[in-house]
């Protein structure tokens, strides 16, 4: 029996419905979210001159006292990061007579805007940033990943995020 | 029948040598008794007669002053593609091997059409399998696939973007549910650091996907993120190896997420941070300012690096080619601000107002004194990244990292974490020290 013409297979419009297919990268501005709560967001403020060995300091006196931190930042006076609520204690103690003003906000949520490949999407992280703003959500901190933002709010700030982030950047996207 | 895929980019399909080294690894994939499915680049690299920018370029060069139309632009890049896969089906052919040389439509990739940098939706596979069937081995375009919304006869041809071929391989090794992708290029794999930094960089064995996707990110450029986030939906095995070489490569799977390790330290390109200073800004106008900020670069597609969002100041770093968009967008902007006290925001890059930005404030000074919003800019900067998997979440992590640099004397301009990574703005000219106090202090040489 003759086979049937190789052409018809590789035909570009043919009808194939009902053929194996898959679908692949996922849709531009398609975001997900997810909230971790239980964190506290630190600031230390004023730390002496020079501030290189002041931050390090900093740094070390929490590491010493077994406290894992994230999304730290270096301020024009100081650093701010993010630690865990059972932790808070821990960092006050360690800090506890280093030059600059400590202020820690407990219960804080971190919200994970996920996005494929956000980072080589330019300008993607920005307009999800922007829709962030558009919010009523009092977002604290910032980290970027290559497909993902992380922001630091409070538990009101992270329901909303997590109700209508979605929403906003896939319209924004369209 | 098992598959398995292979692909090949610029460097091994450039140079008739480097093809028959390829075609040869074809082969002995077949001698294996799988079913090989070939991905090719174009060949060349970046000012070569058949490489995609040369392609680009012939469009361009007609005049410079006329933007190419995008679909135009895709037929004339895609060009590179099946040249190369014309040419590798043939070398196969010379070697006694039955191949067949396929566009990216008739392999049955379709994407979203957006032109240069397409996403691929579904793949329908039955023109491949059909040609496996007959005893063929495909060589199929990669970086192409098609677009159809019916209002043109046929379908069109439309690019995938950077890192296109490393897309299509992996994409091809999910519909037909190969045993492995191989990405074949001019290393023996992925090694912990560049080795023009740090000779002694081990290559590593294997990494998990979503290592392999924040390295790629964070600079490194053995394989694309796109396609480590497709093997990672579809759990298809990735294979980093050289065409040049019979090293075994690196495995890029789904690893035990209970095993933590640093897996190594990249660097991004040249970088300028940009902080701009919000402190003069009253708080219940921030988070106003703060979006139109944001709508401003997602507009005009800026890339944000290690974003630093407080109530005082916005600060991040975009790579240096985006440098002088950034300068032009924002210095001189005015944002005026209506409610219950009205103001008019205008923001300045640098110490001194342009003149632009001076003609602004001398205007609006006719109706408000408009409240500076300063920018400082800091260049020459660079990012290195410590990449690790479960090693982030460990006391210490930031004073390991510190020390390594301040010992060094090399300043740290800024910092930004991640579940997986830890970067770090380091000035431009301690960029080869940085990368290599960081693999030391972290004991890279002895990884796997």
């Amino acid at each position: 029996m003759q086979e049937a013409p190789l052409a018809k297979h590789l035909s570009q419009t043919s009808d194939l419905a009902g053929l194996p297919s898959t679908n692949f990268e996922r849709p531009r501005g398609q975001v997900e979210v997810t909230i971790a709560s239980g964190v506290t967001q630190a600031h230390l403020a004023g730390l002496s001159e020079p501030i290189t060995a002041s931050r390090l300091e900093a740094l070390k006196r929490i590491a010493a006292a077994g406290v894992s931190i994230d999304f730290l930042k270096f301020t024009p006076t100081g650093l701010s990061f993010v630690c865990q609520d059972d932790d808070s204690a821990a960092v006050e103690e360690a800090l506890a007579g280093l030059s600059g003003r400590l202020e820690l906000q407990p219960d804080r949520c971190i919200a994970s805007i996920q996005a494929a490949n956000m980072r080589a999407e330019e300008g993607l992280t920005a307009l999800i940033i922007s829709q962030l703003a558009a919010l009523e959500a009092q977002v604290v901190h910032l980290a970027d990943m290559h497909d993902r933002l992380l922001a630091v709010t409070d538990s009101a700030g992270a329901r909303i995020i997590e109700a209508e982030i979605a929403a906003r950047v896939a319209e924004a996207v369209r | 029948m098992k598959i398995r895929v292979l692909k090949f980019g610029g460097t091994s399909v450039r140079t008739p040598e480097a093809r028959m080294q390829a075609a040869l690894k074809v082969v002995k994939a077949k001698e294996q008794g799988v079913a090989p499915v070939v991905v090719v680049s174009a060949m060349g690299r970046r000012g070569e007669p058949y490489a995609t920018d040369t392609l680009a370029a012939f469009l361009r060069d007609i005049d410079p002053s006329v933007e190419p139309d995008a679909r135009e632009m895709d037929l004339a890049m895609a060009c590179g593609e099946v040249l190369s896969a014309v040419v590798f089906s043939h070398m196969l052919k010379t070697l006694g091997h039955h191949a067949m040389a396929m566009r990216g439509g008739q392999a049955g990739i379709r994407t979203d059409g957006r032109y240069g940098d397409a996403r691929i939706m579904e793949i329908h596979p039955i023109g491949l399998i059909e040609v496996i069937r007959r005893g063929a081995i495909p060589v199929v375009c990669g970086f192409q696939g098609v677009w159809t919304d019916g209002s043109l006869p046929g379908a069109e041809l439309t690019t995938l973007g950077r890192g296109g071929s490393d897309t299509t391989a992996a994409a091809l090794g999910a519909a037909l549910n190969a045993e492995a992708v191989e990405i074949y290029t001019d290393v023996d794999g992925l090694k912990t650091s560049d080795p023009d930094f740090v000779p002694e960089a081990p290559t590593l064995a294997s990494l998990d996907y979503a290592e392999v996707a924040e390295i790629a990110h964070l600079g490194a450029k053995v394989l694309h993120p796109r396609a480590a986030e497709i093997g990672q939906r579809f759990q298809v095995p990735l294979w980093v190896k050289s065409t040049f070489s019979e090293s075994e490569g690196t495995l890029i799977t789904s690893l035990d997420p209970g095993e933590r390790r640093m897996t190594g330290v990249s660097h991004a390109g040249q970088m300028v941070w940009f902080q701009m200073d919000l402190s003069t800004v009253l708080p219940a106008q921030r988070a106003a300012i703060g979006q139109r900020i944001y709508e401003v670069l997602a507009k005009y597609r800026i890339s944000l690096y290690m974003i630093d969002d407080t109530p005082q100041s916005i600060g991040f770093s975009v790579p240096r080619g985006q440098f002088s968009d950034v300068q032009e967008l924002f210095d001189g902007l005015v944002m005026p601000m209506r409610g219950p006290e009205e103001r008019v925001y205008i923001m300045q890059a640098g110490s001194q107002p342009s003149q632009e930005t001076e003609t602004q404030i001398r205007l609006l000074s006719e109706w408000a004194e408009p409240v500076v919003i300063p920018i400082a800019v800091s260049e020459g900067l660079t990012m290195v990244s410590v990449v690790g998997r479960g090693a982030m979440n460990q006391p210490g992590l930031f004073v390991r990292i510190m020390t390594a640099l301040l010992e060094a004397e090399i300043p740290v301009i800024q910092v930004s974490d991640s579940e997986s990574s830890v970067s770090i703005l380091v000035p431009e000219s301690e960029l080869k020290r940085s990368v290599k106090r960081l693999h030391d202090a972290f004991e890279l040489e002895k990884a796997q």
